[in-house]
């Protein structure tokens, strides 16, 4: 047999045994399997019955936020009783903040810079009482001549805003007799030093805010700002702090206080520091 | 009209349309190969030509048009799932070396007693073929012992005559692919001329 013939043949016979096949038809379940690869689209999934009731419970719950956020029908958002705190508390604001009063004055700090440049172009202090509906804010570069008095129901809050690139230092002497580090401190802001200008430093970072511990008496805020590290105040704050109770301890309070207070004395051309003072009833 | 390639990215976007081409263009060249790969009951090779198109669905998404053509590919998981059959039910088929006469039912359901073919496509004196000639090539392919040859040449006349192709549906070679199919074809020309059949087209 020629190979021309064979193939011929074979060709021939191929397709009669494929002709001649039963005739075959997808079955329902292929069908099926087929049509779930269906992607279904933006009109179906945005009119499907699950869709209408996602969008309805999601719109009722945003409304009742919104309702309660704005009107407080229930008082829900009543700041709960400050917790027991040894010395400076975290907690968040009260929710009746309309405005701002500035309290300030013309008479001159305690601190600013002696010789160094202009590092902070403001520095105040806010605070709220829980039944005011203001926040008063303290310019503690030009502070009141009259007393300030925060109580342990009040918020507090530091806002640093630098003109320059710097280094600031935040430390709180409480009248637990306590020195505690504000800033830096990713306790109360995430932010690290050095602070770049431009930019409103809130400490704590908000929503936060301050609030004191039962311990009545004077608090005192220490404000460095310098446009050179200062390792010393964080080094002695660091040993301050690991140093067991005892005249260890003390001694090292006394160093790390005097340092502060005299912080424009010993860092004349590149440092400023700022202490203010405040009862705590 | 559509490549096999564009219908199956239909499947894949779940178009049935896209399966009942397929299926028109496939199922009864996959039924042949079946049935002769395997010579089971046709009802088994039809459900066995269902089970590779449901497994053409259900792994739409692992087909790659850049890797093989859908006929190597659909071929492919015909063979093997031939393979398989033929080792689960362990049927081994004795053909006898005389033509072999239609002996049960199944037989007869394959091949019609009319021995004209579709003479309304391609030249008319090719698609014209004997009974006889039919039987004689059925039982010579039968007598294929080699399997891998026995699919070769069922690949080569059913699947389409690209050596490259059989090679990827047999999991070997071009060459060795060409090879098998060449080796079987002379097996197969030698039967047919041992039956006598020198002249039939």
């Amino acid at each position: 047999m020629r190979d021309e013939k064979f193939e011929k043949t074979m060709e021939a016979w191929a397709k009669h045994e494929t002709l001649s096949a039963p005739k075959m038809r997808p079955t329902v379940e292929m069908y099926r399997m087929v049509e779930a690869r269906r992607k279904p689209g933006i009109l179906t999934i945005l009119l499907s019955r699950r869709a209408v009731w996602a969008t309805a419970v999601a719109s009722l719950m945003v409304l009742m936020v919104l309702y309660v956020r704005l009107y407080d029908p229930f008082m829900l958002f009543t700041p709960a009783p400050a917790q027991e705190v040894a010395y400076v508390g975290l907690r968040a604001g009260f929710a009746a903040q309309k405005g701002v009063i500035v309290i300030g004055t013309s008479v001159p700090s305690r601190g600013g810079p002696k010789k160094a440049p202009p590092i902070l172009a403001r520095l105040v202090l806010q605070s709220q009482e829980p039944d005011s509906p203001f926040v008063q804010a303290l310019d503690l570069q030009n502070p009141p001549d009259q007393a300030v008095t925060l109580t342990s129901a009040d918020n507090y809050r530091l806002v640093l805003e630098p003109v320059k690139d710097g280094y600031v230092y935040v430390f709180q002497f409480t009248s637990s007799g306590v020195l505690v580090k504000l800033f830096p401190n990713e306790t109360y802001n995430p932010a690290q030093n050095p602070v770049r200008q431009g930019q409103s430093h809130y400490l704590p970072s908000q929503p936060n805010w301050f609030y004191l511990g039962q311990e009545k008496g004077e608090e005192r805020l220490y404000i460095v700002a310098s446009t050179e590290p200062l390792p010393q105040l964080e080094e002695g704050h660091s040993q301050y702090s690991a140093a067991d109770e005892g005249s260890r301890k003390q001694r090292l309070l006394s160093t790390l206080l005097e340092a502060l207070e005299t912080i424009q004395d010993t860092h004349a051309d590149t440092a400023a520091g700022w202490v203010f003072s405040f009862h705590h009833r | 009209m559509l490549s096999d390639e564009q219908l199956m990215e239909q499947l894949q976007r779940g178009q049935t349309g896209a399966l009942d081409a397929l299926y028109q263009r496939y199922a009864k060249r996959l039924y042949a190969f079946c049935y002769h790969s395997t010579r089971i009951h046709p009802q088994d090779v039809e459900d066995l030509v269902q089970d590779v198109f449901l497994r053409v669905i259900r792994g739409a998404d692992t087909y790659n048009p850049r890797k093989a053509s859908f006929r190597t590919w659909v071929f492919r998981i015909a063979r093997n799932r031939c393979i398989d059959v033929v080792r689960r039910s362990q049927v081994v088929q004795f053909t006898p070396l005389t033509r072999r006469a239609p002996q049960d039912e199944h037989d007869e359901a394959f091949a019609p007693q009319v021995g004209i073919i579709d003479q309304e496509e391609g030249d008319p004196e090719s698609a014209v073929i004997g009974m006889s000639t039919i039987e004689a090539v059925r039982n010579c392919i039968a007598e294929l012992t080699d399997q891998a040859e026995k699919q070769a040449i069922l690949l080569y006349y059913l699947g389409g005559k690209v050596y490259r192709e059989i090679g990827e549906m047999l999991g070997e070679s071009t060459s060795t692919a060409r090879n098998r199919v060449q080796s079987a074809q002379q097996k197969v020309k030698r039967c047919l001329e041992r039956k006598g059949i020198h002249a039939t087209v």
